[in-house]
C-alpha cells in the first residue's frame, strides 16, 4: 500500500522517491491533520498508433488535500470533444482519444496538483497515417456519415454569412459549369488513388495498382515521374479518357484499339525492369514499326496530327525512330493480342469502381446498399439460392456487393440487420468503357443511342404501320386536348380558329402591355437582369438585335440602295429602349405537362394554354424554364432569350406567346407543333429500299416547300440582325400542312447529343453544320448561317441522315478545313445540290444571302406541283406581317442587316444561349 | 527556396508548445515558413503605400511581425498569417509533399452536378486548418504559470487566426480539369481548390476596414463595443470578422514603445491625393526627390520558338522619399 501518513511526525519518506512532494503543515487541507503531500504513482508511456485507432492515457497519483488533474497537449490545454474524453477520479485521470488522427500526435502532459505541490508526467503520442482508401473500406459507414455532418454544418454556416462578404456575391464562380462530358464521363473511385499513402521519390519504381492499365501493367513496376501524386494520377486519367475516345471512334479497327491501348499504357507509364532495378524498358522498336507501317498506319497518322505521338505528357504513342533496338524491350504486339477478349474476363482483371451490364463480373469492394445500409457477409447467407456453396466465388467476397450468377440486374447484397436483398450503391460503367466485358447481344447497339434505335424501330415497321402509328399518336394527343377543354370542336374548325386567334393575339398584345400587371413585370425583368448582365461580356449579336443599337462599320456585302432604305425604316419608329413586348400569362391559364426535352440551363415541357380572352380553346405550347437549381446568370440568359425572341413575328419563326411567373420562376411559353421537329419527320419518310421514282418526285416538291419556308424564316431572322448559329432540321418544327417554324429549344441534349461537339476552349458546337470560319475562328454571321442552311438542305434531301455520317467530330473539322464537301444525296436534283455547294463557298462573300436563296427556291417551286400551297402560304405571310402593324416593309423587300461578322463571344446569341452557357466550359487546364 | 531549410525547433520565435509540435512535424516546418512568407508578402501588397506597410520594429520572426498593441493591424497580420500557413499546408498535402496527409477526401459539394466525377486530388484544407489551429493557436493557449497571461489579447489573436482560416476555407471552389485526347475533354475530374493568397488578402483587407472593436469583460470574454462614430450598438460579430482592442498608433514616427517604424525613408507619390501620396505618407514632414536610373526590359520580341528576346533600357525616374 502506498504511504498514508497518519501523523506528521511518524511519516517516513521512502528512499529515492523523487516523486513524493511534501507541503508544509500550515497549508490548507491540514484540517484533517494530515501533512499535505502529492505523489505520482505511474508515469505516462510514449505511444505510437495508427490513424483510426484509439489511445488511453492514465495518470495516477496520490495525495492530500484532494488532487486536481490537468491534461496538456503541446503545453496547451486538451480540448474535450466527441473524440477526446477526460475522466477524472479521486486518484487518477484518464484521457481517451478515439478515432485518432495524425494531428493528434503531440506531447501529452498530465499535471497533478494540490496545494502541496504540482507534479507532472509527459508522453509523446505519434499517430501514423493510414491511407484513406484503406480507412474507407474498413469502416465505410461511419466514416461517411461523419464527413457528411461536418459538411452540412459548414453549409449552414455559409448560409448564415452569405451576403456579408462582398466576394461571396460571385456565387456563379463557385458553380462548376454543367456537364459537357455527356454520358461518357468516367467516375473516379477512391480506389483510383492507388498512390495515396505510398511514400516515393521521383525515379522510384512502384508496383502499378491503377485502373486504366490493369490489363497490361498489373504486376509491373512503373517509374514515378513526378513528385506530385496528383500528376501521377493524371496519367491514369488521361489514359482512361484516351481509351474512352479510342473505343468510341468507329473508324479504328478492333485490333488497333487493343494495340493502341497497350502501346499507350507502356508509353505513358515508364515501365521499370523490376522493382529493384530502376532501368526503364521501352516498347520494342520492331513492334512499333510494325504497328506504324502495317497494322494501324491511318490511326497513327491521325494521332500524329493531334500531337499524340512523341514524348509529351499527353502523347499516347512513342516515336518509333527514337526507340532503341535493344533486345530488352516490351513485345507490345504479343502483350496486347494475348489479352484477347476471352482472356480479359479473367478474374482480377475486372473493374471495381463500376459494373458492366448486370455486374456479374463485378469484383469491387462496395459493401453498402443504395439506401445506405451495410451489407452482410455472403458467408452468413442462409438463402437457398445465393450461398457460398452454390457460388464458390462468394467465399472470398466478404460482404461486398455481387450479382452471383447474374440473376439480378445489378450488384446487390443482403443488408444488415434484416437480411433483405437490396441493390448496391455501385455506378454502372459508361457503355463504351469496357466493351470487351459487354454481353454479345448488347454489343453493337451501344454506339447508336436512343434516337438511332428508335429510328431502327421505325425502319423495321411496315410503312402502313408507321402511318397508323403517327396517326395514332396525333389522334391520342388530340384526344388529350379535347379532353382538356370542355368544348369539343372538329379539327378543321379548330385550325381556322387557331390562325385567327394568333392574328388577334398579335394585334391586341400591345394593349395588354399597358396593363398594370405587365408594367410591373417589366420592372421586375429589368431590375433583375441588369446587374447580372453587367458581368456578362457584351453580346454583339444581342445588342444588334435591340432596336436602338447602331450597326457600326460598313456592311461587307454590297448593299443595294433600296434595301438600305428599307433597312433603315424600322429604326425610325419610336421604339423605346426597353420595350420588348411580352405578354404575361397567369399561372391559372397554363398547365404544364410532361417534359419533352432538356437543355443545359433550361427544361422544356409541353403544356396547354387556355386563355379565355384570346384563345377560346386550349392550345398546345412548349414551356421553357430554368432548372430549379439554375444560377442567376442562367436566369438572366433566359430573360435575354425572351427579350430577343419576343420581337420575332414571322410565320416561319417560332413565336413566343408570352411569359408566365409560376412558383417564383420565369417560364417562356412558345407555340408548339405537335408534329415534332423536321428531322423526325424526315426519318419517318425515309423511302424503303425498293422505292419508286414517283415517290421521290413527290418528296422533291414537298422538300422544296419545306426548304423555301426555312429560307423565308431565315431571311426574316437575318433582317432582324439575328444570327441563329444552330440551323439544322432538328431545330425546325413542323406544324399542320407542313408549316415549318424555325426554333431552338435546346432539346438536342436529350436526343441529338452526338450532333454536338465540344471544341477546345469552347462550348458545345454543332460542327457538322458549321462553316470553316465558324469552326476555326468562331466567326458567326449570316454567311455562316447560310452554310448551315446548305447542310440543312442536304439533310432534307437525304431524309435526315447525319451529315458526314461515320466521321468523328474531330474528323469533320478536318474534312471541312480541307474542303471535303458533302456529296450529292441520292436523287437530289442538281439545282438543289448546286445551291448547297454555293452555300458552302469558301469565301463568305460569295455565298448567297437568304433573300437570294429564298427567291431562287420560290421560283423553282413555282414550277412544281407544290406551288399552290406555297402561294397560299405567301399570301398568309403578307397579310400577317401587315396585320402585325409594326410598320415594317413586307418580308421579301427586306434586305440584309449589317452583315458585319460577329466575333463569337461566349454566350452571345440569345437563341444559341443554352449551347454556350450550358456547354461552355472553357477551362482546359489546371492552374495550380 | 524553403525546401532545403533545415527546421530547427529551438527557434527563438517559437513558444514551448510550438517547439513540441515542430519536433513531431518537422517536415511541416518549411511549409509553415513559406506560408508565413507568402502571407507577409500579401500583407505588404495589400498595404503598399499606406503608413503602416505590414512591418513592425520588432524582429520579424518565423511567424512574421510581432505586434505589441492589439490594433487592427495586428488583427490583420494574425489573420493573414494563419491563412497563409493553412494554405501552404493544404497545398502541400495535395502535392504529396507531406507524409502525414494526402489529397482532401471531402465529399462532393451540392453545387457540383451529379454527373461530374468527383475525386480529383483537392487541397487538403481540413488538414491545413487543423494543423494551423494546433500550431499557431497553441501559443495563445499555453499553460505557463510563470508568465502573466494577457487573456484578452490571446482571445483576440485566436479569434483573428480563426477568421483568417475560415475565410480561406469558405472561399474554396470546386475546380475541374479536362482529360481526353488532345483536348477532347471526354472525361472530367473535379476537386476542391483553395483561393489564392491574393484573393484572401483582398477579402481580409475588406475585413480590416470593417474590423470590430472589442473589449475584455469581467467574465474574461470578449465583448463588442459600441461604435464611437455612429453610436450604433453592434449585436454580433461574424466568425470571419476581424476584432481589435486598441487604437492604432501614429504610424508616422518611429516609436520603440508601440513598435512603429515610422514613414521616414519611405517612397511616396508626389501629387497623389491617396494614402500613398507624399502629403499623407510623409505626415507633413516633406520629402526629398532623388533621380534614379532603372534598368528594365523593353522592346521585347517573340522569337520562334519559343522565347522572348528583350533589350535593356535605362529609364531615369524621380523618386520621392519621405523626410
Amino acid at each position: 500500500m502506498s504511504p498514508r501518513p497518519e501523523d506528521d511526525d511518524l511519516v517516513i519518506e521512502p528512499a529515492d522517491d523523487e516523486g513524493l512532494h511534501y507541503g508544509n503543515a500550515s497549508m490548507e487541507g491540514t484540517s484533517t491533520g494530515q501533512r499535505p503531500y502529492i505523489r505520482l504513482t505511474s508515469q505516462l508511456r510514449n505511444a505510437t498508433k495508427s490513424s483510426g485507432d484509439e489511445v488511453r492515457f492514465k495518470c495516477e497519483a496520490l495525495g492530500t488535500p484532494p488532487l486536481k488533474f490537468i491534461w496538456l497537449k503541446n503545453n496547451g490545454p486538451v480540448e474535450k470533444t466527441k473524440r477526446v474524453k477526460i475522466r477524472d477520479k479521486e486518484n487518477s485521470s484518464r484521457l481517451v482519444i478515439t478515432q485518432l488522427d495524425v494531428l493528434d500526435s503531440g506531447y501529452y502532459q498530465c499535471i497533478v496538483s494540490n496545494p502541496a505541490a504540482s507534479v507532472n508526467t509527459t508522453s509523446v503520442l505519434r499517430v501514423n497515417n493510414v491511407p484513406d482508401a484503406v480507412k474507407l473500406s474498413q469502416k465505410k459507414g461511419s466514416h461517411h456519415s461523419t464527413k457528411h455532418i461536418a459538411f452540412d454544418e459548414y453549409e449552414d454556416y455559409e448560409m448564415m454569412d452569405r451576403g456579408r462578404l462582398p466576394d461571396e456575391e460571385d456565387a456563379d464562380l463557385y458553380r462548376v459549369p454543367d456537364s459537357a462530358a455527356g454520358s461518357n464521363y468516367a467516375p473516379v473511385a477512391v480506389s483510383e488513388r492507388w498512390l495515396d499513402g505510398i511514400k516515393y521519390r521521383v525515379g522510384d519504381c512502384v508496383q502499378y495498382r491503377g485502373e486504366a492499365c490493369r490489363q497490361y501493367l498489373s504486376n509491373k513496376f512503373v517509374m514515378m515521374t513526378n513528385e506530385s501524386r496528383e500528376e501521377m494520377y493524371d496519367i491514369d486519367r488521361n489514359l482512361r479518357a484516351a481509351m474512352l475516345f479510342i473505343n468510341g471512334a468507329p473508324t479504328i479497327s478492333q485490333k488497333c484499339r487493343q494495340l493502341s491501348q497497350a502501346v499507350a499504357c507502356h508509353h505513358m507509364y515508364k515501365v521499370c525492369e523490376s522493382d529493384s532495378n530502376n532501368q526503364i524498358v521501352s516498347i520494342c522498336k520492331h513492334d512499333c514499326d510494325v504497328i506504324q507501317n502495317d497494322e494501324c498506319p491511318s490511326e497513327l497518322a491521325l494521332a500524329a496530327q493531334h500531337e499524340l505521338v512523341g514524348d509529351t505528357p499527353k502523347a499516347l504513342f512513342p516515336l518509333c525512330s527514337r526507340l532503341s533496338s535493344t533486345s530488352n524491350c516490351i513485345p507490345v504486339m504479343s502483350t496486347a493480342l494475348q489479352s484477347s477478349p476471352v482472356a480479359e474476363v479473367n478474374r482480377g482483371h475486372l473493374t471495381h469502381w463500376c459494373y458492366v451490364n448486370s455486374g456479374t463480373q463485378y469484383e469491387g469492394t462496395v459493401a453498402q446498399t443504395s439506401s445506405g445500409k451495410q451489407c452482410a457477409p455472403w458467408i452468413d447467407s442462409t438463402s437457398r439460392d445465393f450461398n457460398v456453396h452454390r457460388f464458390p466465388e462468394l467465399m472470398n467476397s466478404k460482404n461486398y456487393c455481387r450479382n452471383p450468377g447474374g440473376k439480378k440486374s445489378r450488384p446487390w447484397c443482403y443488408s444488415k440487420p434484416m437480411g433483405q436483398e437490396e441493390y448496391c450503391d455501385v455506378p454502372q460503367c459508361p457503355s463504351d468503357m469496357y466493351p470487351h466485358l459487354n454481353d454479345k447481344k448488347v454489343e453493337g447497339s451501344t454506339k447508336g443511342g436512343v434516337s438511332e434505335s428508335v429510328t431502327a424501330l421505325w425502319d423495321s415497321l411496315d410503312p402502313t404501320m408507321q402511318v397508323a402509328l403517327v396517326g395514332g399518336g396525333v389522334f391520342f394527343s388530340l384526344l388529350l386536348l379535347l379532353l382538356f377543354c370542355c368544348a369539343c370542336c372538329c379539327r378543321a374548325k379548330k385550325k381556322s380558329q387557331k390562325t385567327r386567334h394568333q392574328n388577334a393575339h398579335c394585334s391586341s398584345a400591345p394593349s395588354v402591355i399597358n396593363s398594370a400587371a405587365n408594367s410591373a413585370y417589366y420592372r421586375k425583368l429589368n431590375g433583375t437582369s441588369t446587374p447580372i448582365m453587367g458581368r456578362v461580356p457584351p453580346h454583339v449579336e444581342m445588342t444588334s438585335l435591340l432596336p436602338s443599337a447602331q450597326h457600326l462599320g460598313p456592311p461587307p456585302y454590297p448593299m443595294d440602295q433600296h434595301l438600305q432604305q428599307a433597312r433603315r425604316f424600322p429604326s425610325q419608329e419610336p421604339i423605346d429602349d426597353n420595350s420588348y413586348k411580352v405578354f404575361e400569362i397567369t399561372p391559372s391559364q397554363l398547365s404544364v405537362r410532361e417534359k419533352i426535352g432538356e437543355g443545359q440551363f433550361g427544361v422544356v415541357h409541353s403544356g396547354i394554354y387556355t386563355s379565355g380572352l384570346f384563345a377560346p380553346e386550349p392550345m398546345a405550347v412548349a414551356v421553357k424554364k430554368c432548372r430549379h437549381d439554375a444560377t442567376n446568370a442562367e436566369r438572366a440568359q433566359l430573360e435575354q432569350e425572351i427579350r430577343a425572341v419576343a420581337t420575332f413575328d414571322h410565320p416561319n419563326v417560332i413565336k413566343l406567346i408570352g411569359v408566365c411567373y409560376m412558383d417564383n420562376s420565369l417560364l417562356a411559353v412558345f407555340e408548339y407543333m405537335v408534329h415534332g421537329d423536321l428531322h423526325e419527320l424526315l426519318k419517318v419518310r425515309v423511302p424503303p429500299a425498293d422505292h419508286d421514282m414517283g415517290g421521290i418526285t413527290e418528296a422533291n416538291a414537298e422538300f422544296l416547300y419545306i426548304a423555301t419556308q426555312i429560307a423565308l424564316g431565315m431571311e426574316y431572322l437575318a433582317s432582324m440582325s439575328f444570327v441563329h448559329r444552330d440551323l439544322a432540321t432538328r431545330n425546325c418544327l413542323v406544324g399542320d400542312t407542313r408549316t415549318i417554324k424555325i426554333a431552338d429549344f435546346g432539346l438536342m441534349r436529350t436526343s441529338y447529343g452526338s450532333d454536338y461537339y465540344k471544341m477546345l476552349h469552347r462550348s458545345w458546337m454543332p460542327v457538322r453544320w458549321m462553316s470553316k470560319e465558324a469552326i476555326e475562328q468562331g466567326r458567326f454571321s449570316e454567311a455562316s448561317d447560310v452554310w448551315s442552311f446548305g447542310v440543312t438542305l442536304w439533310e432534307i434531301w437525304s431524309f435526315g441522315r447525319q451529315p458526314y455520317e461515320g466521321a468523328s467530330n474531330q474528323q469533320v473539322i478536318e474534312l471541312v478545313a480541307n474542303r471535303h464537301l458533302l456529296e450529292c444525296p441520292h436523287n437530289c436534283p442538281t439545282n438543289i445540290y448546286s445551291l448547297m455547294v454555293e452555300c458552302w463557298h469558301e469565301n463568305i462573300e460569295r455565298r448567297p444571302t437568304f433573300s437570294e436563296i429564298r427567291s431562287r427556291l420560290q421560283s423553282w417551286s413555282l414550277a412544281s406541283p407544290a406551288h399552290s400551297i406555297l402561294q397560299q402560304h405567301n399570301n398568309r405571310a403578307g397579310s400577317h406581317s401587315g396585320s402585325s402593324g409594326a410598320g415594317r416593309p413586307p418580308t421579301h423587300q427586306r434586305g440584309y442587316p449589317s452583315q458585319k461578322l460577329h466575333r463569337r463571344v461566349e454566350g452571345a446569341s440569345p437563341l444559341m444561349k443554352r449551347h454556350d452557357a450550358n456547354y461552355a466550359y472553357s477551362e482546359d487546364g489546371d492552374s495550380d | 527556396a524553403g525546401h532545403n531549410v533545415k527546421p530547427v525547433c529551438e527557434l527563438p520565435g517559437l513558444s514551448p508548445g510550438q517547439a513540441q509540435v515542430c519536433e513531431l512535424f518537422k517536415d511541416h516546418m518549411p511549409a509553415v515558413s513559406i506560408g508565413a512568407q507568402n502571407a507577409i508578402q500579401e500583407c505588404q501588397r495589400q498595404f503598399t503605400g499606406h503608413r503602416w506597410n505590414c512591418s513592425t520594429h520588432y524582429s520579424t520572426g518565423m511567424l512574421g511581425p510581432i505586434h505589441k498593441m492589439a490594433t487592427r493591424e495586428a488583427a490583420f497580420t494574425y489573420a493573414i498569417l494563419s491563412a497563409g500557413v493553412t494554405h501552404e499546408i493544404g497545398r502541400r498535402c495535395k502535392q504529396g509533399l507531406l507524409t502525414s496527409c494526402g489529397c482532401s477526401d471531402e465529399t462532393k459539394p451540392k453545387n457540383v452536378p451529379t454527373d461530374w466525377s468527383w475525386g480529383g486530388c483537392g487541397d487538403n484544407v481540413e488538414y491545413g486548418y487543423k494543423f494551423s489551429r494546433d500550431f499557431i493557436d497553441i501559443r495563445e493557449k499555453e499553460h505557463d504559470p510563470k508568465r502573466n497571461h494577457d487573456n484578452g489579447r490571446s482571445l483576440m489573436n485566436r479569434r483573428n487566426n480563426e477568421a483568417g482560416r475560415k475565410i480561406l476555407k469558405r472561399h474554396r471552389k470546386p475546380k475541374c480539369k479536362c482529360h481526353g485526347v488532345s483536348g477532347a475533354c471526354n472525361m472530367k475530374t473535379c476537386w476542391m481548390q483553395l483561393p489564392s493568397m491574393e484573393q484572401v488578402g483582398k477579402i481580409l483587407r475588406n475585413k480590416y476596414d470593417k474590423a470590430i472593436r472589442v473589449q475584455i469583460n469581467d467574465r474574461g470574454n470578449l465583448q463588442l463595443l459600441a461604435d464611437e462614430a455612429t453610436k450604433e450598438r453592434k449585436t454580433r460579430a461574424l466568425p470571419t470578422d476581424l476584432v481589435f482592442m486598441d487604437d492604432s498608433p501614429d504610424y508616422c514616427r518611429f516609436d520603440r514603445h508601440s513598435g512603429t517604424l515610422g514613414t521616414e525613408g519611405r517612397v511616396c507619390k508626389r501629387g497623389s491625393g491617396g494614402a500613398e501620396g507624399c502629403d499623407s505618407l510623409c505626415c507633413g514632414r516633406g520629402y526629398n526627390t532623388y533621380t534614379q536610373e532603372v534598368k528594365s526590359k523593353c522592346n521585347c520580341k517573340f522569337e520562334w520558338c519559343c522565347k522572348v528576346v528583350c533589350q535593356t533600357c535605362n529609364n531615369v525616374t524621380q523618386v520621392d522619399i519621405c523626410k
